[in-house]
C-alpha cells in the first residue's frame, strides 16, 4: 500500500489527510492529537524551533515568532531570528517538515505528497512551496489548486452522484479562490478559475481589531495599544467566531489605565466594517462567470471551502452571486481531503493497494490552461501589444497557431517571446515576458515574411512554443516547464534553432 | 607686482561673485508661488470642465491650456507645482472644495475633471429630509461616496448617467484588471499599492450595491 498524502498548508491552518488501504481519504491527526494544526513556526533559540499550536500560543508575546508566512511566499521579505534571516520559504520548509517527520513515524516513508496552493498563486510563490516541500524532505510532490482539490473531496461526499456544472468558493484564512468546475461522478474537470492573492480571514480579524480599537477609544478616549489593553489576533478571531453565531458580543477589555471597559460588537457592524472585503470575492465570482461565459443558472450547485465560509456575510454574499444557497460541509478539511485523492490519482498504481486502486481509478481529472499565453507583436500603427494565442481555461492539451509577418525589409532578427498574463491583456507592460528568445532571419528578404508560431500545452506541464520561418522551413523551439510546482509555473527548459 | 593690486583683485572677484549669485539664485518657493495664485483668473465661460481644470493647470504652470493634454498623468502634468496649491485653485474654479490623497495623482486631467464635476454636484445637491432613499442611479450612489472614493470612482471612468448594474460591470472588469496586475509587482511596495487600489475597489463596489435588508 502506497503511503499518500494531501497537504493543505493553509495560511493559518494546516491540515493533512492521506489514503487508506480502502482508498477512502482520511485525516492524519497531528502530534497533540488534533486535525487541524495551527501553521505558526517559532525560534526559541537559534537551533531549536516549534512548530504548530505550541507556536501559535506564543504568538502574542513571543519575539521570533511566525505566522501568516504564506502570503509572503515567493516574495522578497525576510524576518530576523536570532542573528540570521529566515524567509517564507525556511518557514514552509520547517512546518512540513515537521508534518511529514509526524506522518512517517505513524504510517512509514511517505510515497508521494500533494500539496495544495491558492489558484492565483504567482509563479515564484509556486515555485517557492515546492522548494519548501523538497527542503522538508518530500521526495515526490505535486501541487493542485485549492478549489479544484475541494471539488474533489465534495464530489467524493456526495450521496447522490455530482453531474453537472459547479462553483467551488474557497475563502481560507489568507487567500481567496472561486473555480468552475464540470463533475459527473468523481470526474472532475476544471472550467474557470479566479483568484485574489490576499483576501482571507485574516483580513476580516483586522477589520474587526479596528473596530474594536474605535469603540475603545471612543469609550476611554484613548488608544487601544498592547501594555494597556491586551486585543490580539487571536482575541479578534474568537470574537469573529462568536459573532458568526450571534447578533452580538459584549467583550469585557481589561485596561491596566481605565480598568474594566465592555465593548459591545454587533454583528451588522462587523459586517458593515467587512463589506468591501466581501465584495472583492462577489467580484471574483461574478469575473470567474463572465470570462467562463456561463450564467448562474447554469450551475447544479456551490461548494464552499475554507474556515471564513462560517462568516453569515459571506455566505449571503455567495448566494445572492450565484443565485442560489451553497453547500457548507467540512469546510476546514475539504481542501486536504480532496488533495489527498489527487496523489491516489498521481500515484504509481503499481504501488496502490487494490482499495486505493479502485479508488484512483474512478477519479478523472481534466486540467485547463491556468493562464493566458501570448507573445509580442507589433500592431498596424507600429506599437507594440501582446498576442494572445493559447486563453485561459482551454482545456489540456491544447495547441493553437497564428500567422504573424516580419516587420522590415532586411529584416535579420526576429524576437521570439512567451508571455502570460491573468487576463487578456493587449498592452505589453502588463504582462509576464517568461521567455525571450532572438532568432536569426536571412538576409535580402523583403518585410511580410509569414512566422507561424504554435504553442502546445500538454498534460504533462510542458509547453513548445514554435516560431517557424515559413520561407526556409526553420524553427525556433522555446520548450517552457511547469518543474511540478503545478500549473501556471512555466519556466524555460531547452531551446532549440532548427 | 604691487601690493595695492591684491586687495583690488580680491574686491572684484567678490563683486563678480555676489553678482552672479542675485542673478542666478532661485527666489523662495512661496514668493514665486503666490503672485500667480492671487492672479488666477476663471476660465473662459461656457467652457467644458476639463478645459477648465487645463485653464487652472495652465495658469499655475505657464503652459498654454490648450497646451494641457487631457489624457496626461495628473502628477506629470502638475510638475513643480504643488497638489495643494492646484487643489485649492481647482476649487476655486469649481465653486468646491477638492481634496485628493497622494496616490490618485495618477488619474488623468480628463479624470480629475470628471472628479471635480462630481464633488460640485453632490455639494449641490439638496439632502433628501428625513429618511435615505436607496441610490437607484449612479450618480445618486456617487453622491454619497467620501471624497477619496469619489476620486476612485473618476479614475475608474464611472458615469452619473449608467444604471447601478452597468456600473458595477463596469467596477468588477476594472478589479479583475488590477487583481491581474498584482502577479506583475515585484517589489512589496508595489504589492501594497495594488492591494490598497483592490480594497478601495471593493468598498466603492459596496457602495453601489442596492440596500439590503
Amino acid at each position: 500500500m502506497a503511503h499518500l498524502l494531501g497537504i493543505d498548508l493553509g495560511t493559518t491552518t494546516t491540515i493533512v489527510a492521506r489514503i487508506g488501504a480502502d482508498g477512502a481519504p482520511e485525516l492524519v491527526r497531528d502530534w497533540e492529537g488534533e486535525p487541524i494544526t495551527p501553521t505558526a513556526v517559532a525560534f526559541e533559540t537559534a537551533n531549536h524551533v516549534v512548530v504548530g499550536r505550541e507556536a501559535r500560543a506564543m504568538a502574542d508575546d513571543g519575539e521570533h515568532v511566525f505566522l501568516e508566512f504564506k502570503r509572503d511566499l515567493g516574495t522578497g521579505v525576510s524576518h530576523p531570528a536570532f542573528g540570521r534571516r529566515v524567509t517564507p520559504l525556511d518557514l514552509s520548509a520547517l512546518m512540513l517538515r515537521k508534518v511529514r517527520e509526524h506522518a512517517e513515524a505513524a504510517h512509514g516513508p511517505v510515497d508521494l505528497a500533494v500539496i495544495t496552493i491558492p489558484a492565483n498563486f504567482t509563479n515564484a510563490a509556486r515555485e517557492a512551496t515546492l522548494e519548501a516541500a523538497r527542503r522538508a524532505g518530500f521526495g515526490a510532490v505535486h501541487m493542485i489548486n485549492e478549489p479544484t482539490a475541494a471539488a474533489l473531496a465534495y464530489a467524493r461526499g456526495q450521496r447522490q452522484p455530482l453531474d453537472g456544472l459547479y462553483a467551488v468558493f474557497d475563502f481560507g484564512g489568507g487567500t481567496f479562490d472561486v473555480s468552475l468546475v464540470r463533475a459527473k461522478g468523481l470526474a472532475v474537470e476544471v472550467v474557470f478559475t479566479e483568484g485574489v492573492q490576499r483576501l482571507g480571514g485574516k483580513d476580516f480579524d483586522a477589520k474587526l481589531t479596528a473596530l474594536v480599537a474605535g469603540k475603545f477609544r471612543a469609550a476611554t478616549g484613548d488608544e487601544l495599544r498592547p501594555g494597556d489593553c491586551e486585543f490580539g489576533k487571536a482575541d479578534a478571531e474568537a470574537l469573529k467566531h462568536r459573532l458568526s453565531a450571534r447578533e452580538s458580543v459584549r467583550l469585557p477589555l481589561r485596561s491596566s489605565r481605565h480598568g474594566r471597559v465592555a465593548v459591545t460588537v454587533a454583528r451588522a457592524e462587523f459586517e458593515a466594517a467587512i463589506a468591501g472585503l466581501v465584495a472583492q470575492a462577489e467580484m471574483a465570482c461574478e469575473g470567474v462567470l463572465l470570462r467562463a461565459g456561463v450564467d448562474r443558472s447554469e450551475l447544479a450547485g456551490v461548494f464552499l471551502a475554507g474556515g471564513t465560509c462560517r462568516v453569515p456575510a459571506v455566505r449571503a454574499a455567495v448566494a445572492r452571486v450565484f443565485g442560489r444557497e451553497p453547500l457548507l460541509r467540512d469546510p476546514d478539511t475539504a481542501v486536504a481531503l480532496g488533495a489527498a485523492l489527487y496523489a491516489a490519482h498521481k500515484a504509481d498504481p503499481a504501488k496502490l493497494s487494490p482499495g486505493q486502486r479502485r479508488q484512483a481509478a474512478a477519479i478523472a481529472f481534466q486540467d485547463i490552461a491556468p493562464h493566458y499565453y501570448g507573445t509580442l507583436s507589433v500592431d498596424d500603427d507600429g506599437l507594440l501589444e501582446n498576442s494572445v494565442i493559447i486563453a485561459k481555461g482551454e482545456k489540456l492539451p491544447v495547441s493553437r497557431t497564428r500567422t504573424y509577418y516580419t516587420v522590415e525589409d532586411d529584416q535579420r532578427v526576429l524576437t521570439c517571446e512567451v508571455t502570460q498574463s491573468a487576463i487578456p491583456e493587449s498592452d505589453p507592460t502588463l504582462v509576464l515576458r517568461i521567455a525571450e528568445v532572438e532568432m536569426p532571419l536571412p538576409a535580402g528578404r523583403p518585410a511580410d515574411q509569414p512566422i507561424e508560431v504554435t504553442f502546445a500545452y500538454d498534460l504533462n506541464g510542458i509547453m513548445r512554443a514554435e516560431f517557424r520561418d515559413l520561407g526556409t522551413g526553420k524553427p525556433l523551439v522555446i520548450e517552457l516547464r511547469d518543474n511540478g510546482a503545478g500549473r501556471g509555473s512555466l519556466n524555460v527548459a531547452k531551446v532549440e534553432l532548427g | 607686482m604691487r601690493a595695492w593690486l591684491i586687495p583690488l583683485a580680491l574686491a572684484g572677484v567678490l563683486v563678480l561673485v555676489v553678482s552672479a549669485w542675485l542673478a542666478f539664485r532661485r527666489p523662495p518657493a512661496r514668493a514665486r508661488r503666490a503672485p500667480r495664485r492671487a492672479g488666477l483668473t476663471a476660465a473662459p465661460a461656457g467652457s467644458g470642465d476639463a478645459d477648465r481644470v487645463a485653464w487652472v493647470l495652465g495658469k499655475l504652470t505657464g503652459a498654454p491650456p490648450r497646451r494641457i493634454p487631457r489624457d496626461g498623468v495628473l502628477r506629470d502634468v502638475l510638475g513643480k507645482v504643488a497638489a495643494e496649491d492646484f487643489l485649492a485653485a481647482a476649487g476655486r474654479e469649481f465653486g468646491t472644495e477638492l481634496t485628493l490623497e497622494e496616490d490618485r495623482l495618477g488619474m488623468t486631467v480628463a479624470q480629475f475633471a470628471a472628479y471635480a464635476a462630481h464633488v460640485r454636484r453632490g455639494r449641490r445637491k439638496p439632502r433628501a429630509g428625513g429618511r435615505k432613499r436607496s441610490p437607484r442611479t449612479t450618480g445618486d450612489a456617487l453622491d454619497r461616496l467620501d471624497a477619496p472614493l469619489l476620486a476612485l470612482a473618476s479614475e475608474l471612468g464611472l458615469r452619473r448617467d449608467w444604471d447601478l448594474d452597468q456600473a458595477r460591470r463596469h467596477v468588477t472588469k476594472e478589479y479583475l484588471r488590477w487583481n491581474a496586475r498584482i502577479h506583475l509587482a515585484a517589489r512589496e511596495e508595489e504589492r501594497a499599492s495594488v492591494q490598497a487600489r483592490l480594497e478601495a475597489i471593493g468598498r466603492l463596489r459596496e457602495a453601489l450595491a442596492p440596500a439590503r435588508r
